[in-house]
């Protein structure tokens, strides 16, 4: 299987074929149109920015919002029965837009329901956050407790803290 | 009558007057930016091009060269300004003023030292065009930017509309080409393969807020960190990554003088290079062959899914196949002569071997094997008493330089050549490895080579589990509490390809394969009857036997994947394809045309998801998109447990949370990705993204990998969930 194919031609140029002020005075028309399109295109790159928006053409930044644990590093530890357990977390709001974002704190005992503990609503600038610091009365059953801390409308799961309620006594 | 350069090389001193202008307003202007990227890549290219007086065959190879040179420069003037003014202070190598002066310095040098007469910019522009040549040329140039905006539309959720008519344009420029071969110019059907080229790179590449893959977020680790560190040093611990110059110093470089994010940078600029690619080797074949076997050839490599969706998300790689294939265009210039063509190979080798370490590797040994090859096969002739043709295209001196240099870079300058020791470890170890994928017969074994085996939820978890006894460190939760949660598949599977296509796309690959094969074996033992150059024959072999060895060496696999490895065998072995459509052409013209535009389209329709699945560049979902498409959640999350971890704090995610922390956070360590009840530490961190938030995780070990249900129930039960946002989680 094998053919005779002919050999393309391609243009070889000389040594210093541009070197002339002549073969230089070629190119000036198409430099000068190049230049003029590649203005005229950033020019367009420039001030079509809001069209380009409102087209979804432009990287667009996401809208959520967030909770987060305050103190999240030390959160094991026990707790003595119906003591008062402080937590602190942390509403963050990615978004140009401020908000207004309702919390709520559940606890349930060991093979319980939970139950509101407290509930509020707090404003978070658009991105920013704000902190609220709860304290809850843990149950007084000895065994795992359940805290949940809810953003009703927000999409985001609660947090979720397990602590462990000491038969006697006990230490955070 | 005598006229100053300055004079005669106006153009030049225009452009380095706006380049000066622009730095000295820092405006915020995006264009200003992306002018000074261009000024600041082309102004040294073409003036250091311009005073070695070297001319390549054709316009696009001279373009490419400049602008390889151009980043060269930039990339060596960039490692190198740390060292020399390290001599006169701790200066801050990576600023603005150092680099740019530098920049101008060069290229005002290099501008004088140009032939007289001679002005370096404008001998780039073509002299003349036709009309209907600059209407296409716009609007091929503006359809980039259409693949950006299909991109972002569909981050943005607003619909695939515009990214199915860019790739409608896309196959239809293709096939435009394929038919109109022989009538169109070849600068123009070069200019229309770069344009689709980086269309569809930017497909992927413009795919999330953030980088889009797996290495490319290593990659821009260490940017970040040569840019914190003011410098360009070699690393200290062999870090290979940190040692290549093409994700280091030049885009810090290019940040810092144009005032780019990096972002846009790895996103956007890279993808300019790797886009030459296809266009480059559409020259290289047709030195020897006519056009329309040439532009097949050159289009396959378009189409290859792992051009567009692997290679956009490999930036190190982008930057050395790009030098790869003007490396070939320049070695087989025969319009260049012997000492400029040996002068502009080591030049152009230099720049790929500081740009990745792999490509360089695998170059070098076929540039070293095909000259020896090629040396062994003249001897025969000539002992045959048969004539041979001039001297070698690849001269000694080449082969040697680029050894000398792969050995001064990687074994003495960065110490990086633990890729090279682990290879002869490995097989020292553990042989060849032959073939490995499976039990099944010779041939599926030869067919899914490459492709790493697939374990159920159960079998993942018991090998994650015996993986983890060899962490004697680790403190598991007792094996009461992680048996009450098994294993289990994910609510919500991946859609997998299915019908006429996962048997029709074997049989093409095969196919092509059958072709390559046959067209190098016609090109090297009955080389007279065709145009090729016996040498080219010859290195086609050696590729032939380079790939076969990846393909069937299960070791060997381990260290350069498969899929890149083809693609970079393809710019060599484009030649014996384009001679088998080229002849297939010559007995059955119109057939020959019509199946080679059928394959095309079937691995271009296969590649972008238009035949089932679920590609990233149509879909926000489908296991491409969980796997490597980063959420400003995701992103979020990882930063917060960053924030709250110690350095030291154990973290496991899935496979891919991993590339989420790589994004948020400054770590640079691989964490534990075995997310299965019984391996995760009681006192670690776990991230769980967005994939993993909706249930579903990924797994790899070693070369054995498995989609499984999030183990949810077990985190809420046993660990606190102590960050939340709709799509990402952290439990501690």
């Amino acid at each position: 299987m094998s053919a005779a194919i002919a050999v393309p031609e391609l243009p070889v140029p000389t040594e210093e074929s541009d070197s002339q002020a002549g073969a230089n005075r070629r190119h000036y028309g198409p430099f000068v149109a190049a230049m003029v399109v590649l203005a005229a295109l950033a020019l367009l790159v420039q001030f079509a920015g809001g069209v380009a928006r409102s087209l979804g053409a432009t990287a667009q930044p996401a809208t959520f919002v967030a909770l987060a644990l305050n103190g999240a590093p030390t959160v094991t530890g026990k707790v003595a029965p119906s003591s008062e357990f402080p937590v602190a977390f942390t509403v963050i709001n990615v978004g140009r837009a401020s908000i207004n974002q309702q919390w709520i704190v559940t606890v349930a005992a060991p093979g319980r329901a939970a139950k509101s503990v407290a509930n509020g609503s707090v404003a978070v600038p658009g991105n920013g956050r704000a902190t609220e610091n709860v304290t809850v009365t843990m149950p007084a059953a000895p065994g795992t407790a359940t805290i949940q801390i809810q953003a009703p409308g927000s999409g985001v799961a609660p947090l979720v803290l397990h602590v462990q309620v000491a038969s006697t006594g006990g230490q955070q | 009558m005598y006229q100053g350069w300055w004079i005669t090389r106006w153009s030049t001193l225009v452009l380095l007057g706006l380049f000066i202008a622009a730095l000295a307003t820092r405006s915020d202007l995006v264009v200003s930016r992306l002018a000074l990227v261009a000024l600041m890549i082309v102004l040294p290219g073409a003036t250091v091009v311009g005073a070695a007086r070297i001319r390549l065959s054709t316009h696009a190879a001279q373009l490419a060269l400049v602008a390889g040179t151009g980043v060269a420069v930039v990339m060596a003037w960039s490692a190198l300004s740390g060292a020399l003014l390290a001599v006169v202070g701790n200066y801050q190598a990576f600023s603005t003023a150092p680099l740019a002066i530098g920049i101008i310095v060069i290229s005002l040098v290099a501008a004088a030292a140009c032939p007289r007469g001679c002005d370096p910019v404008l001998a780039l522009v073509p002299s003349g065009l036709a009309r209907p040549s600059y209407v296409s040329a716009i609007g091929f140039a503006v359809l980039p930017v259409l693949g950006l905006v299909a991109a972002e539309r569909l981050n943005n959720r607003m619909g695939t509309a515009v990214t199915y008519v860019v790739l409608a344009i896309v196959a239809g420029s293709v096939v435009a080409a394929v038919v109109w071969a022989e009538r169109w110019s070849l600068g123009r059907i070069q200019w229309v393969l770069y344009s689709v080229a980086l269309t569809v790179v930017y497909l992927y590449s413009f795919r999330s807020n953030h980088l889009y893959g797996f290495d490319i977020q290593q990659e821009f680790q260490r940017f970040n960190f040569a840019s914190n560190t003011g410098r360009w040093l070699p690393p200290k611990n062999g870090d290979p990554y940190s040692a290549m110059l093409s994700i280091t110093a030049l885009p810090v470089a290019v940040t810092k003088v144009s005032g780019l994010s990096g972002l846009a940078v790895f996103k956007g600029c890279y993808p300019l290079l790797l886009a030459a690619v296809p266009a480059l080797v559409l020259g290289f074949v047709r030195r020897w062959l006519p056009a329309r076997g040439a532009v097949v050839a050159a289009a396959y490599i378009i189409v290859l899914a792992q051009f567009a969706g692997q290679l956009s998300a490999i930036t190190r790689q982008q930057v050395g196949f790009f030098y790869l294939a003007l490396l070939l265009i320049v070695l087989f210039d025969a319009g260049l002569a012997r000492t400029a063509r040996t002068v502009t190979s080591l030049f152009v080798l230099a720049a790929l071997v500081v740009s990745h370490y792999t490509t360089s590797y695998l170059v070098v040994q076929t540039l070293l094997a095909t000259a020896v090859g090629y040396w062994v096969v003249r001897k025969v002739r000539t002992f045959r008493g048969a004539e041979n043709s001039g001297s070698p295209f690849i001269s000694g001196i080449v082969v040697l330089g680029g050894i000398a240099m792969v050995v001064l870079w990687d074994g003495v300058i960065t110490r990086t050549v633990k890729n090279v020791t682990g290879v002869s470890t490995a097989f020292a170890n553990r042989g060849p490895g032959l073939l490995p994928s499976g039990n099944g017969s010779l041939l599926s074994r030869w067919l899914n080579a490459g492709v790493s085996k697939t374990l159920d939820p159960s079998a993942f978890y018991q090998v994650a589990k015996e993986a983890s006894t060899k962490e004697h460190w680790l403190n598991p939760y007792p094996t009461s509490i992680t048996s009450a949660y098994p294993a289990a598949a994910p609510t919500t599977p991946i859609t997998s390809v299915h019908g006429i296509i996962t048997s029709v796309l074997p049989l093409v690959a095969q196919l092509i394969l059958v072709a390559i094969v046959v067209g190098t074996a016609i090109i090297l033992f009955r080389n007279r009857r065709t145009p090729v150059p016996l040498e080219v024959a010859v290195l086609a072999s050696v590729t032939v036997a380079l790939v076969g060895v990846i393909r069937i060496s299960g070791t060997l696999a381990e260290f350069y994947n498969q899929d890149r490895a083809q693609v970079q065998a393809a710019m060599v072995l484009s030649v014996p394809l384009a001679y088998v459509v080229t002849w297939l052409e010559t007995k059955v013209r119109a057939a020959a045309v019509a199946v080679a535009v059928f394959v095309l389209l079937v691995l271009f329709a296969s590649s972008f998801g238009l035949v089932g699945g679920q590609s990233p560049v149509l879909n926000n979902a489908g296991r491409a998109y969980d796997n490597f498409y980063i959420t400003d959640q995701d992103v979020a999350a990882a930063g917060w447990l960053d924030r709250h971890a110690t350095t030291t704090g154990l973290i496991w995610s899935d496979r891919y949370g991993t590339l989420r922390i790589w994004a948020g956070t400054p770590r640079a360590a691989t964490n534990h990705q075995d997310l299965t009840p019984a391996t995760i530490d009681q006192g670690s961190w776990v991230l769980l993204a967005g994939a993993n938030v909706a249930g579903r995780s990924y797994g790899q070990i070693e070369n054995q990998g498995s989609t499984f249900a999030t183990p949810t129930n077990f985190l809420q039960d046993h660990k606190n969930r102590v960050y939340s946002s709709p799509n990402a989680q952290v439990y501690r």
